[in-house]
């Protein structure tokens, strides 16, 4: 819906609908699509309709947020072959075990950062060995931050059989418990087991991620470098 | 030239998890980079810091993936990297400790974090390996002391007088010989060049495991920052070693020997 807010936007949406773009082109636009959105929010906020703009506040540091309902594009986009499928999936377990969820419908990751959603198209067209990629961008929400309005783009892409193996769910956490040696390991998997579905749960389950990944010799030196993409910090 | 210090590369991951899964992912990512280990910190840090030299691999690797993708989809981090990468080199202010079999046990020597002195020294996870070695060595005739030393990790460590005695015993007391010292007459050659102010000053500071100290120090003040960094490097090349902080007029001499020494020469030089 926000898409068609602006003419602009929407004449260009149009005009690479059913198209295949390059990666190179698939930035480009998205990142026009995210600036012209950001600078024209006071406009685009007016002429919204109310049902598709939902404003809350984060409480910590105050945050104004606005979700937005039903704005998204599909791109097909093609993909060069830099990886090949071993380094690929290396480089996926990294991205997994920050930014990207993978579940049995399909893998997806919010960021406001274009290159990252790109990397990680690139990375998994590599791992699927395939040349195009369909892809829907969802604008899933604007925050307006100490610098101005900054547009988060959810990047989904369908599931694949090829997923199989790195998809993680109770019962391989179960598997794993049983398969590992270390007590206080087996100990801090049964705990993740028990509180699975309760919050606690979800933040064991992302260290559960990491041992298992290590476990089936899925992490490597690659990883470590998309796993700095996503939650990385440096001193400066 | 040496890169006196590079924090300005420091690259870390924020992952709060517990200690144990910490240790798993240390254990096993330090067999991949074959290194000691990789992060640092406890579970309890938010911020778990790649340590060198497993920092300097990954940093490599990085640069290398960056080869290999389109430029235009650098991601932001990537790019901050890039760009500080070409001025500094990671890891190369790291010393490698020199290791010294001692009946049979792999003993590093290593300068002590707090004080002045060296200590010959073993770490590991195990108490019970490092209580082991302790009694090779009682048997031997050597003292030795175990304490923690982070969270899950024990040090066992020969006291700074002992290791001295052992070392002189193997003939291997070069190892820990100091420098020699400057005599006081060059001192006041190059301080009778220069026009200072000068007074005695006590600094707080926090080594590197956050001890905090006091020291004494003799603060020269001096007419520009100019002038200030020619005297700190005419001090640092006949061996006293300085602080002095760029664009700042002040130069400070804080390690007790060399504190001293200057001492003597300020009294020789302004009877």
């Amino acid at each position: 819906m926000i898409l068609k807010t602006i003419p602009k936007i929407e004449e260009v949406v149009n005009k690479v609908k059913n198209k295949t773009l390059t990666i190179e082109q698939a930035h480009t636009i998205l990142n026009w699509i995210k600036t012209v959105i950001e600078d024209k929010w006071n406009i685009i906020l007016d002429t919204l309709p109310k049902e598709y703009v939902h404003e809350y506040v984060i409480t910590k540091g105050e945050t104004k947020v606005y979700r937005l309902s039903n704005s998204y594009i599909t791109l097909k986009i093609n993909v060069p072959k830099v990886f090949s499928c071993e380094e690929a999936l290396y480089l996926i377990t990294g991205f997994l075990i920050s930014d990207v969820t993978l579940t049995h419908l399909g893998i997806s990751i919010d960021s406001s950062e274009v290159e990252l959603l790109m990397d990680v198209i690139l990375t998994i067209a590599n791992y699927l060995n395939v040349n195009t990629l369909e892809c829907k961008f969802a604008f899933r929400n604007l925050a307006i931050t100490k610098t101005g309005p900054s547009l988060n783009i959810r990047l989904s892409i369908d599931y694949n059989e090829a997923f199989d193996k790195l998809i993680i769910d109770y019962l391989q956490i179960k598997q794993l418990a049983n398969e590992i040696s270390d007590e206080k390991l087996k100990d801090f998997l049964n705990k993740t087991l028990k509180l699975w579905n309760s919050n606690e749960g979800k933040k064991l389950r992302k260290e559960a991620r990491i041992v298992y990944y290590c476990h089936k010799g899925f992490l490597n030196k690659l990883s470590v470098i998309t796993w700095y993409f996503g939650d990385g910090v440096s001193s400066r | 030239m040496v890169c006196p210090h590079d924090k300005s590369l420091d690259i870390g991951i924020a992952m709060s998890i517990h200690d144990y899964v910490l240790n798993y992912i240390n254990n096993y990512l330090s067999k991949l980079y074959n290194v000691h280990r990789v992060f640092s910190g406890s579970g309890l840090s938010q911020i778990k810091y790649i340590v060198c030299p497993a920092k300097k691999y990954v940093i490599e690797d990085i640069i290398s993936y960056a080869k290999r993708i389109p430029k235009i989809l650098y991601p932001r981090k990537l790019r901050k990297l890039m760009n500080v990468h070409s001025h500094v080199n990671p890891c190369v202010s790291m010393k490698k400790n020199t290791e010294i079999e001692l009946y049979g046990i792999r003993l590093t020597l290593k300068k002590r974090e707090v004080g002045r002195g060296y200590v010959l020294c073993r770490s590991s996870t195990d108490i019970g390996r490092l209580i082991e070695i302790k009694e090779i060595l009682e048997e031997n005739g050597v003292n030795s002391l175990i304490h923690k030393s982070g969270s899950n990790n024990y040090e066992l460590y020969i006291p700074v007088e002992e290791t001295k005695r052992i070392l002189k015993q193997i003939g291997l007391e070069y190892l820990i010989e100091s420098s020699k010292l400057p005599e006081i007459q060059e001192i006041t050659n190059i301080l009778s060049k220069y026009e200072s102010k000068w007074n005695v000053k006590i600094e707080a500071g926090v080594n590197g495991s956050g001890y905090r100290y006091q020291s004494e120090c003799i603060e020269f003040e001096l007419e520009n920052s100019g002038i200030a960094s020619m005297l700190a490097e005419e001090l640092n090349h006949i061996g006293i070693s300085t602080r002095h902080k760029k664009g700042s007029r002040k130069v400070l001499i804080c390690r007790g020997e060399h504190r001293e020494l200057i001492k003597k020469a300020l009294v020789k030089a302004v009877p």
